[in-house]
């Protein structure tokens, strides 16, 4: 079974480590903007307030639809939807067609970035240790939200029942 | 099963490989006019304009049709379909049978008058190496839509003279209103371009080269002309077989994109297709639609079923830097409707949100309750959002309520990105 | 080889021209002063004239963000702000986390320079190369949170906001600025310097890359470092924790004084009252982190039950404000202290030093030496209200609220009646740690060294020494960080033994050390997973320049020796480095006994032990015992010959 990248919001405290390896392993700078994972920040940055965002690897991606190089295709093994830099001329399709924001604008190389799972070991899951990104198998994703559910209906049971 | 695609645009080679991805024991043939294997028609204003080489034009290499197995006789026209022999009659002579067919012909470009030196349309690769081939100095582009725009720059980029004409009264009129379109024009005529709005061309000047156009308001000096008028869909060879036509003058296909004969599937620029907002039938002549629209067709066609959930009207376009982008409806075209049933509300209750910032700016157009349809200028984020929740046919008020409370956005984050735009 | 951590910029401000102006960075003077904290103490020497007053618009704000501010290493987000500050007189350094920093390096500056005033109020906007000084003519009168809102509003959400309160504007300064709502930074009044400028914030946006020499290098010891976090099995409690990890140590092993110094704040109501327990369940709303920091300790919180159900506050050190509240302030309850913070951080008061104040004046008002003339007809007591009622004043700068939060050195000369006796500073700055609880470890007598005035904890070797380890447990932590050999004999003349003061230099250089390239966190939680040789790794993975740990020491105290000689150009000397008089008095606690002032070894202190300290210290530091002030000879051994002959022109070094 492919692993996903797993996001959850509540763990995320806006540290931007993420955000810094991303851009480092893939541009060799440390720089927002090249970074293919980002943090999405509201308010005053309290729970829920700090959300990642990446790329999906949809199942039916319409940034590949929309790519009129067809530069944009699936690697297999890791099951990452890739931007082929030869086939891309930069026309932003993608990034507007994409409703997550998964797909942005490599200023400098100026072709379409997403990420690209790192081929099967993301970094930004190495670098975040509060949790909030995790690389599973969709089925023990399956379990640990079912967990947590149970978690949350048993306290909130506990206090309608107290 | 024998499977016999006609085309071998974005349409004809999604159509193909989407069946051998499912299947691998059929034959697929795919016949086409075109010498060469895939390429892209959407970038070839940046072929012409030097930003990429022919090389990078092309999207597939002959390998890969090798590699899926998709038998391929290039070159080669089908004159004639028999749909109750299920069989094809091609220029060589030949036929050949199929089980089920789909037909991914495309369009063509409108032109009018006769041929001169001179005068190119832009539709394939081949009319790009024609004007490549020109040495020109100045040029008249007639039709200010998206390929006008884009041709216009790439020979403004080689050092021509140009001029765009549109007979509307505004630039890009199928993806932006007026005050968009105005700002565009703006940044074309900043750099040197001229444009003329409400000017029709009436005369070609010149025996057999292109000299000058005389338009309803004036004579331009030229020795090359730009037709950009649009794309009108190849039916000769469906409505022959027998094939329903729309009246928008594409092909009719249901939304399993088989056509009004079973057994055979249009795709792509030859057929008229539902618009994912109105449900209606338009001609949505777009690559991103041709892309989805051939895969749909190639699944049924091997019998596994899929819905096409409808095409988008999309605006993507560079201008000397300047990100210009739309999807859905301009408040105009919504305005000219005869249909209104179909959008299920009243021309009253049209309206409109804009706002400009700092170089920026959008307007979404709003009818009753459902946004049908945004405009952007050098904004790229929330957009995909927001058309994704267009055509979910969401709420703007719902919407705007969730975005403007802390309490409930917080627990929807996803929403975030549209903030901007209904605050 | 590629450069790589410095952005190569530098940004000047000028408000009275309007001018925005970039000067490359000197590259060299980086490498000498590394950057941050070392970059604004250069600059400072250079550019600032030492006669000028605080709020006047020859007075300069100068911002420091150091080479590895910025990058992926872990823990890079400390950045700095000095200044000439209103309540010390001293030019010394604020040192924050948070966004701002980064977003500035980000777009492409080592540190930023404001000088002047503006003729109205403004905001500088800093996006990359589009530096701008805007209009904030509807920001002025706002309070920081709802200033932070507007700017969010108005610019993005990805935009770092400092804000400075209505308190800063009318020119109180015993205020704080607030990065984003959480993060504090220029504690001695950056708002009432801002005030004097019109300058209500600062917001910033970064779109460029920090380049980085040596990627792989830098990934692998990130790596390594995460590594360690990963393996500890104590990490979430950490997290879930934050600050308030500290708790046991505040209530329990250590303690607060409480009643300006009179008393010691029982263990027992410390745990009834601020358990962590209550605050995981009531209080704590969500976590925050600085930037690249794995064991975020920042506070989300909002009271959840009782009269202030909903109160919302952001805060940096939870645990820190909370102790102020309880144990000074004695407010008496959870939720009364975040009501209390919230009004403190919504204003821009300091919760540090202004508490600290109140501590104070409710002892002179029981002393009889305030009357109810001075506090408006109220009775000042140490509670919420009184709390309450002086920060009000003091955010409106009138009353005795207005007195007091313009700092120890002017409220004792406008309250005189001998109110000095009472009061618990030096050079102005309130002590947070009383060594007589504590004892005399490294924070605590920084506190009585520093230049700033009695800031903790400046001076530490990972914060809190805890109480009866044997001395050679601080041993590997001082070689770690490359204290020199030839200095162990001194600081730990023979076993079971260390001499304080000549151990605190070496954290005080080391925490210099931090703020400059901007990596690291002088907080135990954080410092304990770091080695030495991890600063050598990263600065040398990003910069590009090889080095070693003793150069970079060399660095450290040559910055700080700079540092020091701002301060004696202003006059600063010995006789400001003083032991609070009330520490020498005995501590009558509730709960365990009478304490005194000790040593870390629980061998009480005198006046002349206390002495011999400090000259310890100035040896150590190479100063002259006499005047406390560093010689030509240490300053020409730091690389510092042109400040040794200024000092010298000026008659501050005679020899």
């Amino acid at each position: 079974m492919n692993k996903a990248l797993v996001i959850s919001p509540e763990k995320c405290t806006g540290c931007h480590a993420c955000e810094m390896i991303c851009s480092l392993t893939h541009d060799d700078e440390c720089n927002f903007n090249l970074s293919r994972i980002g943090i999405m920040k509201t308010s005053g940055g309290g729970t829920n307030e700090n959300i990642p965002t990446v790329c999906q690897q949809c199942r039916e991606p319409l940034c590949a639809d929309a790519c009129v190089m067809g530069a944009i295709s699936r690697n297999e093994e890791t099951g990452a939807l890739l931007v082929n830099e030869d086939l891309c001329v930069g026309c932003k399709t993608c990034v507007i067609a994409c409703p997550l924001g998964g797909v942005l604008y490599h200023y400098v190389k100026e072709c379409g970035m997403k990420c690209d799972l790192c081929d099967g070991d993301p970094e930004c899951v190495k670098a975040c240790l509060y949790g909030a990104l995790e690389f599973l198998p969709m089925d023990e994703w399956g379990r640990k939200k079912r967990l947590r559910g149970a978690e949350t209906l048993t306290r909130i049971l506990e206090i309608v029942y107290k | 099963m024998k499977v016999i695609v006609i085309g071998n645009g974005i349409a004809g080679f999604s159509a193909a490989s989407s069946i051998r991805l499912l299947n691998r024991e059929c034959d697929v043939t795919m016949i086409s006019a075109e010498t060469t294997p895939l390429y892209s028609a959407c970038v070839l204003p940046d072929y012409i304009s030097g930003k990429i080489p022919r090389e990078r034009v092309f999207v597939k290499t002959i390998e890969d049709y090798e590699r899926l197995g998709i038998q391929t006789l290039f070159g080669r026209e089908v004159k004639e379909i028999d749909p109750i022999a299920k069989k094809v009659a091609m220029d060589n002579g030949q036929h050949r049978s199929y089980d089920n067919l789909i037909l991914a012909a495309g369009s063509e470009a409108i032109v009018f008058g006769e041929t001169k030196q001179g005068m190119f349309r832009l539709k394939t690769l081949n009319d790009a190496d024609e004007i490549l081939k020109h040495n020109g100095k100045k040029a008249v582009v007639i039709g200010a839509g998206a390929i006008g725009i884009e041709i216009g720059i790439a020979l403004y980029t080689k050092a021509y003279d140009v001029t765009i004409i549109e007979m509307l009264d505004q630039i890009l009129p199928l993806g932006l209103d007026q005050k968009g379109a105005d700002k565009v024009k703006g940044i074309l005529e900043e750099h040197g371009i001229k444009v003329f709005n409400g000017e029709r061309a009436e005369t070609i000047v010149g025996e057999n080269r292109v000299e000058g156009l005389v338009t309803n308001k004036r004579e331009l000096e030229c020795d090359t002309l730009i037709w950009a008028v649009g794309m009108s869909p190849r039916v000769g060879l469906a409505r022959q077989a027998g094939i329903e036509i729309g009246d928008k003058g594409g092909i009719r296909v249901d939304s399993h994109m088989e056509t009004s004969i079973s057994g055979i599937y249009g795709c792509g620029d030859c057929v008229e297709s539902n618009d994912i907002l109105t449900g209606e039938a338009y001609l949505n002549l777009f690559w991103h639609n041709a892309n989805r629209q051939g895969s749909v067709a190639g699944r049924n066609c091997v019998g596994l079923p899929a819905d096409y959930p409808g095409s988008q009207n999309v605006l993507n376009v560079d201008v000397f830097g300047n990100h210009v982008a739309g999807f859905g409806f301009t408040e105009a075209t919504l305005q000219r409707f005869q249909d209104i049933d179909a959008l299920r509300g009243k021309i009253s209750d049209l309206s409109v949100i804009e706002r400009e910032r700092n170089g920026s700016y959008y307007r979404l157009v709003i009818l009753g309750d459902r946004c049908m349809g945004g405009q952007f200028i050098n904004i790229d984020e929330g957009v995909g959002l927001l058309w994704s929740l267009m055509f979910r046919r969401r709420s703007i008020e719902e919407l705007s309520r969730i975005v403007r409370n802390e309490e409930l956005i917080c627990h929807r984050p996803w929403f975030r990105p549209i903030r901007p735009f209904l605050m | 080889m590629k450069v790589g951590g410095y952005a190569g910029q530098v940004l000047f401000v000028d408000l009275t021209r309007e001018k925005i102006e970039k000067e490359p960075l000197d590259l060299d003077m980086a490498r000498k002063f590394l950057g941050g904290f070392g970059l604004t103490c250069k600059f400072a020497w250079d550019l600032l004239d030492p006669k000028a007053d605080p709020y006047s618009p020859g007075n300069m704000i100068f911002m420091g963000m150091g080479p590895m501010l910025g990058t992926a290493a872990p823990v890079s987000s400390k950045h700095s702000v000095m200044s000439k500050w209103p309540s010390t007189g001293s030019i010394a350094p604020g040192t924050t986390g948070g966004d701002f920093g980064i977003n500035v390096k980000l777009s492409g500056y080592d540190g930023v320079i404001v000088k002047g005033k503006a003729k109205r109020p403004v905001y500088i906007k800093i996006n990359g190369d589009d530096v701008e000084i805007c209009d904030a003519g509807d920001l002025w009168g706002k309070d920081t949170y709802e200033t932070t809102d507007m700017l969010w509003e108005k610019h993005g959400r990805n935009y770092a906001v400092i804000a400075m309160g209505t308190a800063g504007e009318r020119l109180v300064n015993t205020t704080i600025c607030f990065i984003d709502k959480i993060s504090s930074w220029g504690k001695g009044g950056l708002p009432a310097i801002m005030g004097s400028k019109n300058l209500k914030a600062f917001i910033a946006c970064g779109n460029k890359g920090v380049k980085i020499s040596d990627p792989k290098r830098l990934l692998e010891r990130t790596h390594m470092i995460l590594e360690r976090f990963e393996n500890y099995p104590d990490y979430q409690k950490l997290v879930d924790l934050g600050t308030m990890d500290g708790f046991a140590g505040w209530a329990d092993i250590h303690g607060m004084s409480m009643d300006n110094w009179r008393g010691r704040y029982p263990t027992a109501e410390a745990y009834r009252l601020y358990g962590p327990e209550y605050y995981l369940e009531n209080i704590k709303a969500g976590r925050i982190s600085d930037p690249t920091c794995p064991i975020g300790c920042k506070d989300h919180v909002k009271v959840k039950k009782g009269e202030y159900t909903g109160t919302e506050a952001w805060v940096s050190s939870f645990y820190g404000r909370v102790v102020h509240m309880a144990a000074r302030c004695q407010v008496g309850s959870y939720e009364k202290a975040v009501k209390a913070q919230e009004f403190f951080q919504r204003s821009g008061l300091c919760i540090h030093s202004y508490t600290a104040l109140i501590d104070w004046a409710v002892e002179l008002y029981e002393r009889g030496i305030l009357t109810k003339k001075d506090t408006g007809g109220v009775a000042l007591k140490h509670d919420f209200e009184t709390t309450m009622y002086l920060a009000e004043q003091a955010n409106k700068h009138e009353g005795l609220g207005g007195i007091l939060s313009q700092g120890f050195n002017k409220a004792i000369q406008d309250i005189g009646r001998g109110c000095e006796k009472y009061a618990v500073q030096v050079k102005g700055m309130e002590p947070l740690y009383d060594p007589r609880i504590n004892r005399l470890t490294g924070p605590e007598f920084n506190q009585v060294v520093n230049p700033r005035g009695a800031h903790a904890p400046q001076g530490c070797i990972t914060l809190y020494m805890s109480k009866d380890l044997p001395a050679e447990q601080y041993r590997p932590w001082l070689e770690d960080r490359g204290v020199p050999q030839e200095a162990f004999g001194r600081i730990f003349p023979r076993p079971g033994y260390f001499n304080i003061a000549r151990m605190t230099p070496y954290g005080e250089d080391w925490v210099a050390f931090m703020n400059s390239v901007g990596m690291g966190c002088l907080r135990g939680r954080v410092d304990n997973f770091f080695k030495g040789e991890d600063w050598l790794e990263i600065y040398s993975a990003v910069t590009g320049f090889e080095t070693s740990l003793a150069e970079l020491r060399q660095a450290s105290r040559r910055i700080y020796n700079l540092y020091k000689a701002l301060n004696v150009r202003l006059g600063f000397s010995k006789k400001d480095d003083v032991f609070p008089e009330r520490w020498f008095e005995p501590l009558e606690t509730t709960d365990r006994g009478t304490l005194v002032l000790c040593d870390y070894f629980g061998t009480p202190l005198n006046k002349k032990d206390c002495e011999k300290l400090l000259n310890d210290y100035y040896d150590e530091r190479g100063w002259d015992s006499e005047t406390g002030i560093p010689t030509e000879k240490t300053l020409k051994e730091c690389d510092l010959e042109d400040v040794a002959k200024d000092l010298k022109k000026r008659g501050f070094i005679k020899k």
